[in-house]
């Protein structure tokens, strides 16, 4: 269980004048230490204006953030409790934003999804938390709507974040905004 | 919010005005995001519709 401490964090290496990049130093439980880089990008879609993605890990061979690596944080609670320290500096500055996290893998949407679940009431207070399932439109002809290519045709459908839902059931994806 | 938590997101802002000038070769290349939410935005209705949930959901967050 990740619980959050938004009082415990740890101090950035670098932040980016406009509050998209951080870098921190997370300790292992072998006592090495990993330089983290979080990402807030203005999501590549532009027809989500309003959406930022968020992003997370050491840096790869590729100069791209690693957001698959699985690494034993001597303190996870504390490098997420950052993690969120971050979001809200940046969403402090753009309150017309939300940021989205996708989850890379089955283990990090579980992780995000525990983490929102286990801190829903202390985040709520100045989070507004969502979380965002897909759906396909059944037709009357008894067939789910398909697209071009003959897939069924899934959109996204947002709601508040339902802290009971069990974490066997994780959304989609989830996205954070300031609650004003 | 609790003050000691807002001076924590104070002092991570005066880092970001106090060591500007190391931007330049400590930052990653820009990511590339294609995320599962784009792709499930195929048009530009669906996301209006989707902005329009989001604002609803956001609305509900709240009560």
């Amino acid at each position: 269980m990740i619980i959050l401490n938004l009082e415990d964090t740890i101090e950035p290496l670098w932040v980016s004048e406009d509050l998209t990049k951080y870098i921190f130093n997370s300790v292992l439980k072998n006592n090495s230490v990993v330089e983290l880089h979080v990402h807030i990008n203005i999501h590549s879609d532009p027809l989500l204006p309003n959406v930022y993605n968020l992003a997370f890990g050491p840096l790869g061979d590729d100069g791209q953030i690693n957001d698959i690596i699985k690494l034993n944080h001597s303190n996870i609670n504390k490098v997420f409790s950052t993690i969120i320290l971050f979001a809200l500096a940046f969403l402090q500055e753009n309150n017309q934003m939300a940021i989205g996290i996708d989850g890379s893998n089955e283990v990090r949407a579980y992780l995000y999804h525990r983490m929102f679940k286990s801190n829903h009431n202390e985040l709520s207070e100045f989070l507004i938390t969502i979380g965002v399932d897909w759906y396909v439109k059944l037709l009357r002809t008894g067939e789910v709507e398909t697209d071009d290519n003959g897939f069924a045709f899934f959109k996204p459908r947002p709601e508040p974040f339902d802290a009971l839902r069990k974490t066997n059931d994780l959304y989609r994806y989830y996205l954070m905004s300031l609650n004003q | 919010m609790k003050q000691t938590i807002q001076n924590r997101i104070n002092s991570v802002k005066a880092i970001s005005v106090a060591k500007k000038e190391i931007v330049v070769g400590k930052a990653s290349s820009v990511r590339i995001v294609n995320d599962n939410l784009s792709k499930s935005i195929r048009t530009k209705k669906d996301a209006e519709v989707f902005q329009n949930e989001l604002k609803i959901a956001i609305q509900l967050a709240k009560l």
